[in-house]
């Protein structure tokens, strides 16, 4: 091999394990290159999430999960991540207004036939925390804490 | 110089060209489905308060484009996959699919989801600098037929495979080396961090998908120590992982476990690295698998 290729492949060589090692050194992520600290918390047998509730106008309720209501890349995850700083921010600040776009954002996807969500009457946001148990007994039961309704009184939302 | 030799024979291993060709198709063929089933575009339209793009995208202010732009990115990205596994201008496809990957997995909340597709960007860089597409593709097909004879060093088929590897090998030993970081050792293995995971796919999201199987519960049902068993496993699968690179044994014990373990967090848990997963393809002497089969 010539020198000039092998210099171009220790040029990729620092480019892929250098931007890495930085990262690992500083412990901050910095996509692509990450420290991979992905389960490195010892955590208790708890879990605290942020949760979206729709009421349906027929009744009952629907938990957003993963149905491609808001879209297949709005995962719970990305839920709890998009209005955290709503929440534990100073004032809440912003929190009704983003609940009120997410509110829209959903019914535009279901008029244009995009998802198979049911017209809602309120979406609400929760707090919900259970404590893990082995046998499973409250999957459907987590301490829930209402943080924020749109629309925030009895009228109907349309 | 005896140190520039062992370096030298370290990062350039001769390799037959067919080895890495089979490994540039598996990978980028393997990617294709990847790619198709997330509707990356579907940002377009999110509300913007959801949106977690990559630090580097605010840094340099590269918007997340409307959702007709991303799906022609799209379109392109997973034709460069085709292209790439077919090996019609391979290095320029391989560029594609990297710098693809980069912007659209860099838009998909890659600060703390994408973690898992990692390789979809470095592994399609190594390929683009490499030679992948000498034999076993359509460029090869038509030098043939220009009457072009390619003939180069074995050492250009054996550093990218190398190069994969001692990147798998950051990414396995980084994890456990974090745990440590982050809670000690051995706290981490012995705490109750793999039981809170393993049940955690029963009740809610530990990532982008739910646990396609959820049986942690049965799991610590039958043994209730199955947690601290398996996080022992785990970390100590990610801090010898580096050993591949320089002992066979452990190429053949340690690399398989990780593996196992990958598929398990799938099942289990939920988190999908399955880019992670493809890119071991490059662990595999594809040439020699192929002449043990004939002998």
């Amino acid at each position: 091999m010539s020198f000039r290729r092998r210099r171009v492949v220790y040029g990729l060589v620092a480019i892929v394990l250098g931007g890495n090692l930085a990262s690992f050194i500083f412990f901050e992520q910095l996509w692509p290159y990450s420290p991979y600290p992905m389960f490195a918390r010892a955590r208790e047998l708890t879990f605290e999430t942020l949760a979206l509730v729709g009421e349906p106008v027929d009744g009952g309720e629907i938990w957003f999960e993963s149905q491609g209501y808001l879209s297949h890349q709005v995962s719970p995850m990305v839920i709890t991540n998009g209005f955290w700083n709503d929440v534990y921010g100073p004032g809440m600040n912003g929190l009704d207004e983003h609940l009120r776009e997410t509110y829209e954002f959903y019914e535009r996807r279901r008029r244009k036939g995009l998802s198979n969500a049911p017209p809602l009457r309120r979406l609400q946001l929760y707090r919900f925390n259970w404590t893990l148990r082995r046998d499973l007994a409250n999957l459907r039961t987590p301490r829930r804490t209402l943080i924020a309704s749109y629309p925030s009184d009895d009228r109907p939302a349309q | 110089v005896r140190f520039a030799a062992a370096w030298h024979r370290f990062w350039f291993p001769p390799r037959r060209a067919e080895d890495l060709a089979v490994c540039r198709i598996l990978f980028a063929a393997g990617m294709f489905p990847v790619g198709l089933s997330r509707p990356i575009h579907e940002w377009g339209e999110v509300p913007a308060f959801l949106h977690q793009p990559a630090d580097f995208l605010r840094l340099l202010r590269i918007p997340i484009l409307d959702t007709g732009v991303l799906q022609g990115m799209e379109f392109v990205w997973l034709g460069a996959m085709v292209t790439l596994a077919v090996g019609w201008y391979s290095r320029t496809s391989a560029a594609v699919v990297c710098l693809g990957s980069l912007y659209l997995f860099g838009i998909d909340a890659p600060e703390f989801l994408g973690r898992a597709v990692t390789a979809g960007v470095f592994v399609p860089a190594i390929l683009a600098v490499s030679y992948c597409g000498d034999v076993l593709s359509v460029d090869a097909w038509l030098c043939r037929r220009r009457g072009q004879v390619i003939n180069r060093p074995a050492e250009e088929y054996g550093w990218p495979a190398r190069l994969v590897c001692v990147f798998l090998s950051y990414m396995f030993f980084a994890g456990g080396v974090a745990k440590i970081r982050v809670t000690g050792f051995p706290e981490w293995m012995l705490s109750n961090e793999t039981t809170r995971d393993l049940l955690l796919g029963h009740y809610w999201y530990a990532s982008r998908d739910r646990a396609l199987w959820p049986v942690g519960a049965q799991l610590l049902q039958i043994y209730a120590g199955a947690g601290v068993a398996l996080g022992m496993i785990t970390q100590f699968a990610e801090l010898l992982y580096p050993l591949a690179l320089f002992v066979r044994a452990a190429r053949l014990t340690v690399v398989p476990v990780v593996l196992a373990i990958l598929i398990g967090i799938m099942v289990t848990m939920g988190p999908f690295f399955h880019l992670t997963m493809l890119a071991h393809v490059f662990w595999v002497p594809w040439s020699s698998v192929d002449h043990r089969r004939r002998r």
